[in-house]
């Protein structure tokens, strides 16, 4: 059972990973841009982020940044249909712990939960 | 069968039969003009509010050359410039650009209503703004300027008929 | 999620054809159709704009079995996240090939009359000069051939012939 913050700014993407989430047994909170992600985690503590990269006011990576110079011991998961490969190298070297690719199985979101938190 | 006005074009004409659209004007601005005594008829599909020149190709597409255009057009058939009314669609902002261009329904807006304040051309109706498309159509039976929109009702731009007046002149 | 990814759009035809900016409305038939459609702007290295369109009679089989309706503020987020995730594919396609980054901005969701969207796009195309553009133009169709949307991608830093060769 682990706090998982989900960034995305699709309400409708929001509402999907929740839905895995919670049916998983975990607990979910949410934000809708990089900005209110850095927020979030910074309320909450969140023992796994998963964050989109596309989004308004601040992207995913950036946010991603900000959120490891805070917390180093942050655990990130890229969730994104952006993946292409100078974005999913730079997701990791910037500390992400792993990349999912969009459209993606829910089996994949409950394996990388399970690897990241147990 | 309709006449449908692409972006940058025009039609004029003297007692027109057919009904004259313009499908789908988003930042667009639709222009007609409507003279009431020898019942000569202007509609253009503005794109941009100015022309990079003088006397450009397509003077339909910019505000400050479309309306001297067209008055120019409606005089060579014979229309009375203090005879005529516009009305007017479109200017919507649709989308979000990052860079340079703003606002260009905004912008086409303020640029026709300015080039008709110039000449005293009187605006008769108008469905402006917003952020939704138009579809702005002349109904030549019944001289009137209707607008629809995807899910919303009809708005006729003219409060009376826009009809020649001139005994003789155009033909109901 | 197994129905986003059961109902993945199937690539059905390309083509890439150099249009007048200003034919941009009746691309796709009439342009008094109304759409439903999440508009992008592309950055980076092939800077220029993505569509994907779907007429509004066929969006509410798409997003019914996803939302539970038609219409609304999820089913628009829904439009927009799908648009977003088969635009991205392409890009991603396209900028691995080339070794190159290319990606969408968020979605600008759109319910509307075709010739409204793709006017106001023309309009900023030939702002910049572009009377002429090339658009790729990509049919997708579900698994079942219920729905048939449109990828479409106006890259503005190239012409069609560049397209052509580097293809």
């Amino acid at each position: 059972m682990a706090l998982v913050l989900v960034v995305d700014d699709a309400a409708f993407m929001r509402m999907r990973l929740k839905n895995v989430l919670v049916q998983d047994g975990h607990e979910v909170i949410e934000a809708g841009n990089g900005v209110e992600a850095i927020e979030m985690y910074r309320q909450h503590r969140p023992d796994l982020v998963m964050m989109d990269i596309t989004m308004p006011e601040m992207d995913g990576i950036t946010a991603l940044k900000k959120i490891l110079q805070d917390d180093p011991s942050a655990k990130i998961v890229i969730c994104s249909a952006l993946g292409q490969e100078s974005t999913v190298i730079e997701a990791i070297k910037s500390g992400a712990k792993d990349f999912i690719v969009k459209p993606f199985q829910p089996e994949r979101i409950l394996d990388a939960v399970k690897k990241q938190v147990g | 069968m309709s006449l449908a006005i692409g972006l940058g074009k025009y039609a004029v004409g003297k007692d027109v039969r057919q009904d004259w659209v313009i499908y789908g004007l988003g930042s667009c601005i639709g222009l007609i003009l409507c003279e009431r005594w020898e019942g000569v008829l202007g509609m253009a599909h503005i794109v941009l509010p100015a022309s990079p020149e003088p006397d450009p190709p397509e003077p339909a597409r910019y505000a400050d050359t479309a309306v001297p255009f067209l008055l120019q057009e409606m005089e060579r058939l014979g229309a009375i410039p203090n005879r005529i009314v516009a009305f007017l669609a479109g200017g919507a902002r649709m989308l979000e650009i990052n860079g340079a261009v703003g606002d260009i329904g905004r912008r086409n807006l303020e640029a026709v209503r300015e080039e008709l304040a110039m000449r005293r051309i009187r605006v008769g109706g108008e469905s402006v703004g917003g952020t939704f498309g138009r579809t702005l159509r002349w109904n030549a039976a019944e001289g009137l300027a209707i607008v629809s929109r995807f899910g919303a009702a009809d708005e006729v731009l003219t409060p009376v008929p826009c009809r020649p007046v001139r005994p003789g002149g155009g033909q109901a | 999620m197994s129905e986003l990814v059961e109902k993945r759009f199937k690539i059905t035809e390309v083509s890439m054809t150099q249009h007048e900016a200003e034919e941009l409305p009746n691309l796709l038939g009439d342009a008094s159709t109304p759409v439903c459609a999440s508009f992008f702007q592309v950055r980076g290295e092939l800077p220029g704009f993505l569509l994907l369109v779907m007429p509004v009679h066929e969006v509410a089989a798409l997003l019914e079995p996803l939302v539970g309706q038609g219409e609304g503020e999820m089913a628009d987020s829904a439009i927009g996240e799908i648009g977003n995730i088969v635009g991205s594919a392409f890009l991603n396609h396209i900028a691995d090939h080339y070794h190159i980054y290319a990606a969408p901005t968020p979605p600008q969701v759109f319910r509307d009359m075709i010739g409204a969207l793709m006017g106001s796009l023309a309009a900023v195309l030939v702002s910049g000069g572009k009377l002429e553009v090339p658009v790729v133009r990509t049919q997708l169709t579900q698994n079942e051939g219920v729905l048939s949307a449109f990828l479409l991608w106006i890259p503005e830093s190239f012409s069609l012939d560049e397209l052509r060769q580097s293809k």
